[in-house]
C-alpha cells in the first residue's frame, strides 16, 4: 500500500532524527505534556471501548436477528443476556452468552470454528441447544442459546428434598448427556451445580446441561491464570488443576463431586481459598457420606469412590459405565464397579422373600447361605456332611423358584442346577410323616425342584420329579380337607408333564394327560372353588400351545378363547392384579401365535399391541423388573415379525428397533442369559429383513452382521443345541443374500458355506424338526444344488401342517416343477 | 477430529506458564506471544468484572487493573518472581487491547497523520482520532523498543499502567532519577517523531 510505505519510511526518518537530537537535550526537568496524564485520560473514547463499554455496548444491540433485552449474568467467563427474535419469525427468549477472549493465535481461532460446527449439532434432550453463533466486530464471540427457566440442580434437590431414587434418576439423564457429547469428542470441563439447570417439562424434572462446549471452546479459560480461581473451584478435576491435558474422565470426576453434593448437601471438596480446595482435590479423599446421612448405601458410596479416584485410569471409563452402574443400583442388582460376590446377590435375594417375615430364627437364614456357598463351591463332600434340616429345606424349596429367576436373570443356571439336584436328592432320600400337610408339602417341594430341572432342559429328570409329586398327590385324594389343593396341584402337574412328554415326542401321552388335567380343572370349577379360574386358565393355556404345534388349530382355537375370556372376567374386579394381568399378557402372545399361523396378520398384531399395552401396565408397576422387561421384547419382536410378513416395512422397523433397544439393555443386565440375547438377535434379524425390502442393503447388511456375530458367539458356546445350529445357518443366510445383492458373490459363498455345514447332520436325521429340513434346502438350492436338495423339499411336502404355499413358492422360485416330477415318478417316497 | 488431538493443545499449566514467562524472559517470541494472549484476557477479565461491581460510571484504574493481575499470579500455583518481567508484559498487553479497538470498526481511515497537539484545540476528540494517534504512538514505540528497550518499557508502565516513577524504580531496582530521565527521554523521542513525520 502506498500509504504505509510512504508513511513508514517518512516515520523511520523522522524517528533516527528524534533519536539524533535527543542526546543534545538535558533532562532534569519535569515536562507537563499529554503523555503525564496516562492514557486513560489522553484517549478516554478508546480506553471506554476497549475496557468499559464492553457492557454497555450489548444491551439492545442486535445480533443478527436477536435483540438483547437485558443482561442476567457474567461470569468470569463472558455475560450472558436474554434476548428475543426480532425477525418476526416467533417470539423466542433465548439466551447469548458472549465470550470475552482474545486469540493471537491462528491456529485456536480455526478450531474454534471446528468446534462451532460440532456444538451445532450436539442435539440431545439434557443438553441446551446452540440455536446460532456468531462473531461481533471487535472480535468477540456470542453464542445464542435456548434459555432455559429452572433451579440450579443442588438447589432444586434441596428445595424439593428428593429422594436418594430421584437423584439418581436425574444423574442417569445426565450421564446419558455427558456420554453423548463424549461420543461426539465434546468435553465439558465445568460441569457444577450452576452449570446443570432443571426444567419442569411436562411435570417432570428434566435436567438440562448449559456450556456444553463453550466452556471447552473458551480457551482463554484454559489459558488464564484466573482459570485455577475460576467459579466454583471444587468441581474440577486433579488432571484439570494440574493443568494437565485431559479427556472425559475429567468430566467423570466432577459428576462424582456433584454426587457427593447432592446426596450429603456438603461439598466434597471444601476450603477457603482456591489453593487449599486444590489441594485437597489433588491429595485427600471424601469423607464418606454416611458420617454425614446416616445408612447410606454402600454401593452408591463406590459408584462416588470411583468416579473420585485421583487417577483417571481408576474411575470409570466412560459416562455409560457410571450410567449403567447407577442403573443397576437403582434395580437392585450388584454394581459392576466392585465385582460383588454371588453370596451378596443370593442374600438380597432371601431378603426380599416373603418368608424371611415369618421366619425370625436368623440361624435358618445362615444355613441356607451356608447351604449356598459351599454347594457354590461345589465341593460335593463337603456340601454331603452339612445336614440341612427341614426347616431349611422348606425355605429353600419356597426360595428355590424366586432364586431361579433371579439368578437366571443374570445367567448364573449352573449354580442353581447344581442345587436343585442336590436338593432332589435329598428329597428322595427323606422319610416324610404320613400327614397329608407335610404330603402337600413333599409334592409342592418336587413340583418346584422339577420346574427348575426342566428350566435347566434335563427332561427326564424332571419327568422324575414330577411323578414323585403326583404320586404323593394321589395318595390324598379322598381325604377331605386337602382335597381341593391337593386336585389343583395334580391338575398343574399332569400339566407340566403333559409338556414334557411332548418335549420327548411322546405326543399320545401328553394328549392324554392334558385331557386329565382338564377334567381336574373342570371339576374345581364345578365346585366353585377360589382358584378354579386359575387353575383352569394353567391347564388350557399350556395345552392350547401344544394343539397349536400339532397344528389343530380348531381346537386350540376354542381354547384361546377361553383363556382369554378368564382373563378378563378375572381382571374385572381387580385391574391391577399382577398374576391375571400376567396370564393375559400370555393368553393375547398365543392368540397372536394363532392368528399368525391361520395368516390372519392384521388380527394378530392386535392381540400383539393388546399384549404390548398389557406389559406396558405391568412395566408401570415393577419398572426394573427384567423378565418383564423381556416380556417386552418378545412382544416388539413378535410384532414386528407380523409386520414384516404384512409387508409394511416401516412398522417393522420401529418395532424391530426397539426390540433392540431393549435387547441391548437386557444384554448389559444380564449378559448371561441366553435368552435375552437370541431374542436380540431376532431383533436385529428383523431389522435386516426390513431394510432389505426398502432397499436400503447398507442398512440391513449391518443388522444382519449384528444378528449372525451374535449366533455365532452362542452356536459356538453350545455345539450341540440344534435350534441354536438353525439359527445360525438361517443368519448366515441372511447375510450372504446381503453379500450377493452388493455383488460380493465369493463372500456371499462362504457364508452359505458355514449354513450348510452347520444344518447337515440335523438336517439328515430321520426325525428332524421340518424346520431344520426347510432350512436346509434352502441353503442347498440357494448354492444351486438343487438336486441334493430335492430329498429334503419332498419330506417338507409330505409333513402335515406345513404351509402348502411356501412349498410352492420356493419350487416355483428354483423352476423345480420337472425335476419334481422326475423324482416323483422314479420314486413315490422321500429319501 | 479425533478426541485424543483435541485436548492436547490446550494444555496449559502452572508449570507451564512458570516455563513461558521464563522463557518469554529469555526472548522467546513464541513463548512472549502466549503470554500476552493470556495476560490481555485476564485484564480484560478483571477489568470486566470490575466494571460490574461500580454503580456508576468511575474510570477504571489501569494501575489497580494490572496490579491485581500480578496478584493473581502470586495467588496461583505459577512459580514465577520476575514482576518487573511481568508488569512490562501486563503494560504490553494493555497497549494491545487499546490497539485492538484502534484498529476495529475501520477506524484508521483518515489518510492524515495526526498529532496530539494539533488536535488538541479542537475539542472533544473523535474516537478516530484517538485511535489514529495510538496507531501511530504503537509504531514508534516499536522501533523505541528495538532501540532501547528499557526506555520503552518505562515509558509503557508509566504511560498505560499508570505506574508512578518511584514504583517503576522500584521494580526496576534503579535510581528515581535514573528513570526518570529514561521517562523524559522516551517522552521527547516520541513527540519529536510526531513533529517531524
Amino acid at each position: 500500500m502506498p500509504r504505509t510505505s510512504e508513511k513508514q519510511s517518512k516515520l523511520e526518518q523522522a524517528f533516527q532524527a528524534a533519536l539524533e537530537s535527543e542526546s543534545t537535550v538535558p533532562f532534569d526537568k519535569s515536562s507537563k505534556d499529554e503523555f503525564e496524564q496516562g492514557v486513560a485520560e489522553l484517549l478516554p473514547k478508546l480506553f471506554q471501548e476497549s475496557f468499559e463499554e464492553t457492557v454497555a455496548d450489548l444491551s439492545g444491540l442486535q445480533f443478527n436477528h436477536y435483540q438483547v433485552i437485558e443482561q442476567i449474568g457474567s461470569g468470569g467467563m463472558g455475560h450472558v443476556y436474554t434476548a428475543h427474535r426480532n425477525d418476526g419469525q416467533f417470539d423466542k427468549i433465548v439466551a447469548i452468552k458472549v465470550l470475552l477472549q482474545h486469540c493471537n493465535n491462528p491456529q485456536i481461532k480455526k478450531r474454534f470454528l471446528q468446534e462451532k460446527q460440532i456444538l451445532a449439532q450436539l442435539r440431545h434432550p439434557n443438553i441446551v441447544p446452540l440455536l446460532d453463533a456468531g462473531k461481533s466486530k471487535q472480535g468477540q464471540e456470542w453464542f445464542v442459546l435456548e434459555f432455559i427457566k429452572g433451579d440450579k440442580i443442588d438447589v432444586y434437590c434441596q428445595k424439593n428434598q428428593l429422594t436418594k431414587n430421584d437423584i439418581v434418576d436425574l444423574m442417569i439423564q445426565i450421564c446419558d448427556a455427558v456420554h453423548f457429547a463424549h461420543s461426539q469428542g465434546i468435553i465439558h470441563r465445568d460441569l457444577k451445580p450452576a452449570n446443570i439447570l432443571i426444567e419442569n417439562r411436562d411435570s417432570k424434572a428434566v435436567p438440562i446441561i448449559l456450556d456444553f462446549g463453550i466452556a471447552h471452546l473458551d480457551s482463554a479459560k484454559d489459558m488464564t491464570i484466573q482459570g485455577h480461581l475460576m467459579g466454583t473451584p471444587g468441581f474440577m478435576s486433579p488432571e484439570q488443576v494440574r493443568g494437565e491435558a485431559c479427556d472425559g474422565r475429567a468430566d467423570i470426576f466432577s459428576l462424582g463431586v456433584l454426587m457427593h453434593q447432592l446426596f450429603s448437601g456438603a461439598k466434597a471438596f471444601a476450603g477457603s481459598s482456591a489453593i487449599e480446595i486444590h489441594q485437597k482435590i489433588l491429595h485427600e479423599k471424601t469423607d464418606k457420606i454416611a458420617k454425614l446421612i446416616p445408612a447410606f448405601p454402600q454401593d452408591l458410596q463406590i459408584i462416588i469412590d470411583t468416579c473420585l479416584q485421583k487417577k483417571p485410569e481408576n474411575r470409570y471409563q466412560s459416562a455409560l459405565k457410571l450410567k449403567q452402574d447407577l442403573e443397576n443400583w437403582k434395580n437392585g442388582y450388584p454394581i459392576q464397579a466392585q465385582k460383588e460376590s454371588l453370596l451378596k446377590v443370593l442374600w438380597r435375594a432371601v431378603q426380599r422373600n416373603k418368608w424371611m417375615a415369618v421366619l425370625s430364627a436368623s440361624f435358618v437364614v445362615f444355613g441356607l447361605l451356608f447351604i449356598i456357598k459351599y454347594t457354590y463351591d461345589m465341593n460335593q463332600q463337603r456340601a454331603a456332611a452339612i445336614d440341612a434340616n427341614k426347616e431349611s429345606d422348606d425355605l429353600f424349596n419356597f426360595l428355590l423358584k424366586d432364586l431361579h429367576q433371579e439368578l437366571s436373570d443374570l445367567g448364573r443356571i449352573d449354580l442353581l442346577q447344581t442345587v436343585a439336584k442336590k436338593n432332589l436328592q435329598h428329597l428322595n432320600t427323606y422319610n416324610f410323616a404320613d400327614n397329608s400337610e407335610d404330603k402337600i408339602k413333599y409334592a409342592e417341594s418336587y413340583r418346584n425342584v422339577a420346574s427348575v430341572l426342566a428350566m435347566q432342559q434335563n427332561i427326564q429328570l424332571a419327568i422324575d420329579a414330577y411323578k414323585r409329586a403326583l404320586e404323593l398327590l394321589q395318595k390324598l385324594d379322598d381325604i377331605g380337607s386337602f382335597n381341593d389343593q391337593s386336585i389343583r396341584l395334580q391338575a398343574l402337574t399332569l400339566s407340566d408333564l403333559a409338556g414334557l412328554h411332548a418335549k420327548q415326542g411322546q405326543l399320545q401321552l401328553a394328549n392324554q394327560e392334558h385331557q386329565q388335567a382338564l377334567s381336574y380343572a373342570q371339576k374345581l370349577k364345578v365346585k366353585a372353588v377360589d382358584s378354579s379360574d386359575e387353575t383352569l386358565w394353567d391347564v388350557i393355556h399350556p395345552l392350547s400351545w401344544n394343539l397349536m404345534e400339532q397344528s389343530e388349530y380348531k381346537q386350540a382355537e376354542t381354547l384361546l378363547k377361553q383363556a382369554i375370556k378368564i382373563t378378563r372376567s378375572a381382571l374385572q374386579d381387580n385391574k391391577e392384579n399382577k398374576q391375571w394381568l400376567t396370564k393375559k399378557y400370555k393368553s393375547l402372545i398365543a392368540m397372536g401365535w394363532y392368528y399368525i399361523d391361520m395368516r390372519e396378520i392384521n388380527l394378530a398384531i392386535e392381540q400383539y399391541l393388546r399384549a404390548m399395552d398389557t406389559v406396558k401396565k405391568m412395566l408401570k408397576q415393577a419398572k426394573n423388573s427384567v423378565s418383564l422387561l423381556h416380556s417386552y421384547q418378545k412382544v416388539n419382536n413378535q410384532i414386528s415379525y407380523a409386520y414384516l410378513l404384512n409387508k409394511d416395512y416401516n412398522s417393522t422397523v420401529k418395532y424391530a428397533a426397539k426390540g433392540v433397544e431393549l435387547g441391548e439393555v437386557l444384554h448389559i443386565k444380564a449378559p448371561g442369559n441366553l435368552i435375552y440375547y437370541r431374542a436380540l438377535s431376532f431383533s436385529y434379524t428383523m431389522l435386516g429383513n426390513a431394510y432389505k425390502a426398502q432397499k436400503r442393503p447398507d442398512l440391513a447388511e449391518n443388522a444382519f452382521k449384528k444378528s449372525l456375530d451374535i449366533t455365532q458367539e452362542m452356536a459356538q458356546a453350545s455345539p450341540d443345541n440344534d435350534s441354536l445350529q438353525n439359527d445360525l445357518a438361517i443368519d448366515s443366510m441372511n447375510f450372504a443374500d446381503l453379500l450377493l445383492l452388493k455383488g460380493e458373490k465369493k463372500q456371499a459363498e462362504v457364508y452359505w458355506q458355514v449354513a450348510e455345514t452347520s444344518l447337515q447332520k440335523i438336517a439328515s436325521e430321520p426325525d428332524a424338526s421340518i424346520y431344520y429340513v426347510d432350512s436346509y434346502a434352502q441353503v442347498l438350492l440357494k448354492q444351486g444344488k438343487k438336486i441334493q436338495a430335492l430329498p429334503y423339499l419332498l419330506r417338507m411336502k409330505n409333513t402335515k401342517g406345513w404351509p402348502r404355499d411356501s412349498f410352492e413358492k420356493i419350487v416355483k422360485a428354483y423352476q423345480l416343477e420337472h425335476s419334481f416330477d422326475e423324482i416323483n415318478s422314479t420314486t413315490n417316497e422321500p429319501k | 477430529m479425533n478426541k485424543q488431538s483435541y485436548n492436547n493443545t490446550f494444555h496449559t499449566q502452572a508449570n507451564h506458564l512458570t516455563q513461558l514467562f521464563v522463557l518469554a524472559n529469555q526472548g522467546e517470541k513464541q513463548a512472549t506471544d502466549q503470554l500476552l494472549d493470556i495476560l490481555y484476557a485476564e485484564l480484560k477479565q478483571i477489568a470486566t468484572s470490575r466494571r460490574n461491581s461500580f454503580k456508576d460510571n468511575r474510570t477504571l484504574n489501569t494501575t489497580a487493573l494490572v496490579n491485581e493481575t500480578w496478584l493473581k499470579l502470586k495467588k496461583s500455583e505459577i512459580k514465577y518472581n520476575n514482576k518487573q518481567h511481568f508488569l512490562s508484559l501486563a503494560a504490553i498487553a494493555m497497549r494491545q487491547i487499546l490497539l485492538d479497538a484502534a484498529k476495529s470498526k475501520n477506524r484508521l481511515k483518515t489518510p492524515n497523520f495526526v498529532t496530539m497537539e494539533q488536535t488538541s484545540e479542537i475539542k472533544p476528540q473523535s474516537i478516530e482520532h484517538e485511535a489514529e494517534w495510538l496507531y501511530q504512538l504503537d509504531l514508534i514505540l516499536v522501533k523505541l523498543e528495538k532501540h532501547s528497550p528499557r526506555r520503552a518499557a518505562v515509558f509503557n508502565l508509566k504511560f498505560f499502567c499508570g505506574f508512578t516513577l518511584n514504583e517503576i524504580a522500584e521494580i526496576f531496582n534503579l535510581s528515581l532519577k535514573t528513570i526518570h530521565r529514561e521517562w523524559e527521554s522516551a517522552k521527547y523521542i516520541i513527540k519529536t517523531t510526531f513533529e517531524l513525520s
